[in-house]
């Protein structure tokens, strides 16, 4: 009987892994974003002015304030030390105010927690909490998470005053799994040592970047004289640059976005982490995780069953349609200089941009390891 | 009480058919010019709902339609029957600007303040609801509200009296009560901003909330953003919501011109110094004269924006006033922004009223700004401040003034402080001076001549991490009489996990109210006090495994030692001496031996 | 013979004090806690109309109810009181040795220490008299006047009822009959019931506060070891540590008892381990100030037989003590009022002074237990030691 159980598991598990063509298309039919901003004080404005760009992105490419998490850990925009009332600028410049005229913080202030951020994670809530304040995702979401603030090895501060480890999130990723609570996420990390926050991941179907990689620092990108802080770090900056270029129904995908990152422009190596997600990321659109369901080439569909009856059969634009690959993407290059993407399989599974071969001091000593390892059981004989 | 309850039952679902009313929507703004270059704009929206009536189950559904659909469902389900939020920042400068708008019943405290009436069998089930509610409205108006918990919550009982008609006038199934609470610390931003107009049937679009939004309304001297929902009976069973929502602003007219020409302040170019001509002035001397009595400025100016069409969901159509003294002021309206003058004003309040699609801008225009309308002073005037310099006591102390010389003023003084100021209220003293003479005479509160100035007060001393200290003094001030008052109070330290990230800032004490009654105890002017900053004693909060560690060590030390003494026996040293001779390891293992070399031997032996 | 002056000094003090050092000593670290201060009682006073008040001493609140909260009368009673302390040490002491009593008297009653303590009016001097009060009615055989009055010690500091257990032992052992130990400890059930009942109207009302004393939440800055640690403590092992820290007293009681009663001279023997348990007591209790110290150390006369069998000379212990209890306040001044300092040095100084009675504590434990030794085995100079 056992042994009957076993085989059908396997039977099952070789069903779920034979790929087929359509895996490379979204199935998701709704978006969320958290955009967290965990540093607390005034001089960590540019944190503030990361994550509001980024919630000014995806608002712009359809995602509505219902389903956008905004946690931010200080009022920067009515700061008394903000010179300009009500806005936040992400550009010495103040072409644009991010703070516009119509906002909503779910989570502010104190309540920017690791308590609430894994809590909103795995939605796990008293009863009084109010439904605009929930993640309510399915399986079918596709959720973009995108934090910014100090952090190290395997942590990120909340409010300088706590820790989220790498485990805790990867754990909380993995009662989402468990919970059914998404389709696919989009991690997205700016904070020093970002590449060590995601390296906990276990759980299926998750895309995760970081800006920079262990031991290394993220940069802000540059400051303003006249608010008298640095206003927006390098990668988000970055990000955006290449985000802003991007329209609800643009067809540019995430190898695109990973193409533009070199180390010359950030000043740290970013890290891309897919082996946990199936698709090809050139053909995973960058509207699956920053815009809201995608464009629909079948007349004008106002009603949400209908487009779903519609997406199954043939709803996706063309560019959907791509060839069987097994194989992960392994070739994101930059205009100036083709360089082959590494995976550091050996201890983290994510890969950098930057080849990261083991260095020769640690060469040495894995050597030297060995050699003493042999003598010692010579002597003992 | 139940009969009367079926009886309800019965005839409300008669007036559902046929009394069921309609909900309205008015909207309205004041423009007040103030000394100074100030000026006070007051946004004023009411918004009436359709018939509601909670008490009748069988009907499923009800209607919203101008009153906020998100609102209405959070009152329903809590069983609010009155409600009231403030979100303010800056202070109130009565000596410049006069008694507050409204008699200061639309003005909160710095931060955040909200109370409410809630209908429940008994306390802890409304305590539920009071909980319930302020969680809702938390994720409603993107403010920190959800950290209101019993700890921060006090039952007002001569301040903040429900003003509604249901309450005041009809049976209520259950019993009513009040709670209230304040977050002083909590920004108040465009975040908050939003929502308030999302509440409102135009959204923020049209009408006069087309001109509100979070850049120049938070860069005001002053703003108060008041929502009050009351719940308002023709008769027992026509019962309606009464929403009004209110924005009142103080915008310094100079600062925001120049704020245009250049958004940062940069220092006045010498050629456009204004120099006191009576004194010696160069190039290298300038005795500045105040600023200019000339302006004009428009609501392009002020807002950023022009009215945008009328509001199409109005009732009555939707106006904006101007009060000002009309010989030195021109108020002019431009109608979908002709040059042409539209309308000179020469009355005193000369009102426009928006119609249509046309866009509607009132430019105000004087050279005398320094002649306005004579302010009215307010019936009181309260300042409070922390006294003592150190981190383990200090004091509050609490200043009164009647500015009037013939009439005494009647008060009721509100004040809540957190659980971690231990209020030692045997302490408070009550110093009366004379305003002209300087005299004055101190009454501690423990003499009981103390009654002729307070009559009666009501005082719920804190708990630990259970409630605040709840005080409520009514209070009488004779005429041209200051009074103050003073007490003193210890701080107490919290634990590691209840500090805040930014502990050294301190902690905000939410402002006091000041109700000022008249004879019949009717509520004539309403005042609230800056909040105070308090400093509180901290731990090192790098240190828990330190002191952990040492603590328990001393502990350890002298539960070691003094069992040791207990339970060991004592004999002399020689004696001691010997027994380890006897005991001593070599000894042992050699006897050791001993006995299993003689098992051996006996085995062979054997 | 030293009484009146005594007296007269003490109410000279209280009227020519200047009300700013008054109110110093009263705020002093050292000397108030917010559960035993003046200003506490005053509180109390004043709100005893008020509902919902946790009041920690009705019974004093009675007395002044009945004095009318008048200043002299109240300056009155806290002189009496002291003087009747030094009376009733005198005579306990006065009753074991043949130390010279006039001198016992000046060091207690003409000590700085205890006329500072006496003007910050804490009601510790109520509990200190209660206790003096017991052990001299135990040694002049008026054994249910001793339960009585640790009932009422009881009733200010929970902790006092564990010298039952020595008092129990010492009664058995002089009387050789249960049924007196018996009655005893029902005179002891039945005050503490009577006070419940005579000053509070609820039941919960008298258990608020000893689950306030208990649970220790109530975090100010004092000479114990609590403070720190409780503030520092992580939340999720706060209750363990509570239950720890108070059984903690507890767990010397018997041993302590069964130690000492089995000594020769048995009385002197059960007054030491009654002597150790308020040591303890004061070392450990969550709310320690001076006058808790000052009681135990000023039974020290009655132990001068075991004084050339300390390690550490006495004077060196209390040159120890005299300085920490100087730089006490001056760090804490230098945390709470300067801000030059941090809470670090303060708690350090206290763990200091902390380790310094014990090791204090700890070497009279083993003097005794020489001096037991040699009282049952003949005087003899040889050293002893333990095994």
């Amino acid at each position: 009987m056992k042994i009957l159980y076993i085989l059908l598991g396997i039977l099952c598990c070789v069903a779920a892994s034979s790929n087929t063509d359509d895996d490379q298309k979204s199935t998701h039919t709704n978006n969320w974003a958290v955009l967290v901003s965990s540093s607390r004080f005034w001089f960590n404005y540019r944190h503030m002015a990361n994550v509001l760009s980024f919630y000014r992105t995806v608002k712009r490419l359809g995602i509505p304030d219902s389903q956008i998490i905004l946690m931010m850990s200080d009022d920067v925009a009515c700061n008394p030390r903000n010179a300009f009332p009500g806005s936040v600028f992400n550009n010495k410049d103040r072409a644009l105010d991010l703070y516009g005229d119509n906002i909503e913080v779910d989570y502010r202030g104190y309540e920017v927690t690791v308590e609430n951020f894994i809590r909103l994670l795995t939605d796990r809530w008293g009863p009084d909490h109010p439904r605009s304040k929930r993640l309510l995702t399915d399986e079918n979401s596709n959720i973009f998470i995108y934090l910014t603030g100090h952090g190290g090895e395997d942590f990120l501060k909340f409010q300088d005053a706590e820790e989220i480890s790498s485990y805790d999130i990867a754990d909380a990723f993995q009662q989402m799994a468990e919970k059914k609570r998404y389709n696919e996420i989009f991690f997205m990390i700016d904070t020093c040592q970002a590449n060590t926050m995601y390296s906990k991941f276990y759980s299926p179907n998750i895309l995760a970047v970081g800006s920079s990689r262990l031991d290394e620092s993220s940069y802000s990108h540059h400051s303003d004289t006249e608010l008298g802080v640095a206003v927006i770090d390098r990668f988000t900056y970055y990000n955006l640059e290449f985000l802003e270029q991007i329209e609800k129904d643009s067809n540019k995908t995430m190898a695109d976005l990973f193409e533009t990152y070199t180390f010359e422009d950030i000043h740290s190596h970013a890290g891309i982490r897919t082996d946990l997600y199936n698709r090809n990321l050139s053909k995973v659109l960058l509207t699956d995780f920053f815009g809201n369901v995608q464009k629909v080439e079948v007349g004008n569909l106002e009603d949400d069953l209908l487009y779903l009856a519609m997406t199954n059969e043939d709803g996706s634009p063309k560019q959907f349609s791509a060839q069987l690959s097994q194989h992960r993407q392994t070739n994101v290059s930059s205009d100036r200089k083709p360089r082959p993407l590494n995976k550091d399989s050996s201890k983290e599974n994510y890969i950098n941009l930057e080849s990261t071969e083991p260095p020769l001091v640690r060469k040495l000593l894995i050597a030297l390891l060995l050699v003493s390892t042999l003598g010692f059981t010579y002597t003992l004989k | 009480m139940l009969r009367n309850w079926g009886f309800w039952l019965i005839v409300s679902q008669f007036s559902l058919v046929f009394c069921n009313q309609k909900g309205s929507f008015k909207e309205r703004l004041d423009f007040t010019p103030l000394p100074k270059n100030n000026l006070l704009a007051s946004f004023n929206f009411e918004i009436k709902s359709d018939t509601v009536n909670w008490y009748d189950t069988s009907s499923t559904y009800s209607h919203y339609t101008v009153f906020p659909k998100s609102l209405g469902p959070i009152l329903e389900d809590t069983k609010t029957r009155e409600l009231h939020l403030r979100f303010s920042q800056g202070w109130w400068d009565s000596e410049l600007w006069g008694s507050l708008p409204q008699n200061g019943s639309q003005s909160g405290g710095t931060g955040v303040e909200v109370w409410a009436v809630i209908e429940a069998d008994n306390k802890t089930e409304a305590e539920g609801e009071w909980i319930h509610l302020v969680n809702s409205l938390s994720g409603l108006f993107c403010a920190s509200l959800n950290f209101i918990d019993n700890v921060i919550t006090t039952n007002p009982v001569y301040s903040l009296q429900p003003t509604s008609n249901f309450i005041n006038e009809l049976p209520t199934e259950g019993d009513l009560f009040l709670f209230r609470s304040a977050l002083p610390r909590e920004p108040v931003c465009t975040e908050n901003l939003t929502p308030f107009l999302d509440l409102l049937p135009s959204k923020g679009k049209n009408g006069l909330s087309s001109l509100l939004n979070g850049h120049k309304v938070y860069d005001s001297q002053w703003n108060s953003m008041s929502i009050d929902v009351e719940t308002n009976c023709d008769d027992e069973l026509n019962c309606h919501y009464d929403l009004k929502q209110n924005i009142h602003m103080i915008v310094n007219t100079k600062r925001v011109l120049s704020k245009l020409r250049d958004p940062l302040p940069v220092p006045t170019p010498g050629n456009e110094l204004r120099c006191d001509r009576t004194k010696k002035h160069d190039a290298y001397y300038c005795f500045p004269l105040v600023d200019s009595t000339d302006i004009k400025i428009d609501m392009r100016e002020i807002f950023g924006n022009i009215i945008n069409g009328e509001n199409t969901v109005t009732t009555e159509k939707s106006r904006v006033c101007a009060h000002t003294v009309p010989e030195v002021w021109k108020v002019l309206a431009k109608v979908n922004d002709y040059d042409s003058v539209f309308a000179y004003s020469e009355v005193q309040e000369p009102c426009y009223e928006i119609s249509g699609t046309d866009t509607l801008n009132i430019e105000l225009k004087t050279d005398r700004s320094d002649i306005t309308l004579p302010l009215k002073e307010p019936p009181l005037v309260v300042s409070r401040s922390l006294t003592g310099y150190s981190q383990d006591s200090g004091g509050l102390r609490i200043d009164f003034r009647n500015p009037s010389d013939s009439e005494e003023v009647n008060f009721v003084y509100y004040q809540s402080t957190p659980w971690y100021m231990k209020t030692y209220l045997h302490t408070l003293k009550m110093t009366l001076t004379n305003n002209t003479s300087g005299e004055s005479f101190v009454i501690p509160i423990t003499d009981r001549s103390i009654v002729s100035y307070l009559p009666e007060f009501y005082y719920e001393p804190m708990i630990d991490r259970v409630r605040p200290s709840h005080l409520e003094l009514k209070l009488v001030l004779p005429p041209n009489f200051s009074m103050r008052l003073a007490y003193k109070f210890d701080k107490l330290m919290l634990k590691y996990a209840e500090y805040p990230p930014d502990a050294n800032h301190g902690f905000e004490i939410e402002p006091a109210i000041v109700t000022v009654v008249d004879k019949f105890n009717k509520v004539i002017y309403e005042a609230r006090t800056t909040p105070a900053l308090l400093t509180l004693p901290t731990p090192d909060f790098s240190m828990p495994y330190n002191v952990i560690i040492l603590t328990s060590t001393v502990m350890a030390l002298a539960f070691g030692g003094i069992f040791n003494l207990i339970v060991k026996r004592v004999v002399t040293e020689e004696q001691a001496e010997y027994y380890y001779q006897q005991n001593s390891p070599k000894l042992r293992l050699r006897r050791l031996i001993a006995r299993i070399s003689a098992k051996f031997q006996k085995k062979k032996a054997d | 013979m030293f009484m009146l002056p005594a007296l007269f000094l003490r109410l000279a003090l209280f009227l020519t004090i200047p009300a700013d050092i008054e109110s110093i000593i009263q705020d002093s670290v050292l000397f108030s806690t917010p559960t035993n201060s003046y200003k506490q009682l005053q509180e109390e006073f004043f709100l005893q109309h008020i509902r919902h008040t946790v009041t920690t001493s009705p019974l004093l609140i009675t007395i002044l109810n009945l004095i009318n909260n008048d200043q002299f009368l109240t300056n009155l009673i806290y002189s009496v009181v002291d003087i009747s302390i030094a009376y009733l040490l005198v005579s306990t002491i006065g009753r074991f040795t043949k130390v010279d009593r006039e001198r016992i008297l000046k060091l207690y009653l003409f000590n700085p220490l205890v006329l500072l303590s006496l003007v910050s009016k804490t009601t510790t001097i109520f509990n200190n008299l209660f206790i003096v009060a017991a052990l001299n009615a135990l040694t002049v055989s008026c054994y249910c006047l001793s339960a009585i009055f640790i009932a009422t010690s009881a009733y200010f500091t929970y902790y006092s009822w564990y010298l039952m257990v020595p008092i129990l032992t010492y009664i058995y052992k002089e009387t050789q009959c249960t049924l007196i130990v018996i009655k005893t400890l029902l005179v002891f059930a039945a005050t503490t019931v009577a006070i419940m009942l005579l000053t509070t109207q609820s039941k919960e009302e008298f258990f608020t506060y000893y689950r306030e004393l208990s649970s220790f939440t109530t975090i100010t800055p004092n000479l114990g070891l609590w403070w720190y640690f409780f503030t520092e403590i992580f939340e999720f092992f706060h209750n363990f540590f509570i239950v720890m820290f108070n059984l903690y007293t507890f767990v010397y009681v018997i041993p302590l008892t069964l130690k000492f009663q089995g000594r020769q001279d048995y009385r002197k023997g059960l007054i030491f381990s009654i002597w150790v348990i308020l040591a303890l007591e004061a070392i450990f209790k969550p709310y320690p100030v001076i006058a808790d110290h000052i009681l135990v150390h000023s039974y020290v006369p009655l132990w001068s037989l075991c004084f050339h069998d300390l390690k550490f000379p006495l004077l060196l212990s209390y040159l120890a003590n005299m300085v920490l209890l100087l730089m006490l306040p001056t760090f804490y001044f230098m945390w709470i009022n300067l801000s030059s300092g941090n809470a670090n040095f303060f708690y350090a100084i206290g763990l200091v002074f902390s380790f310094i009675q014990v090791a204090v504590l700890m070497d009279f434990i083993w003097a005794m237990i020489q001096n037991s030794h040699r009282a049952c085995y003949g005087f003899s100079r040889k050293r002893l030691t333990q095994i």
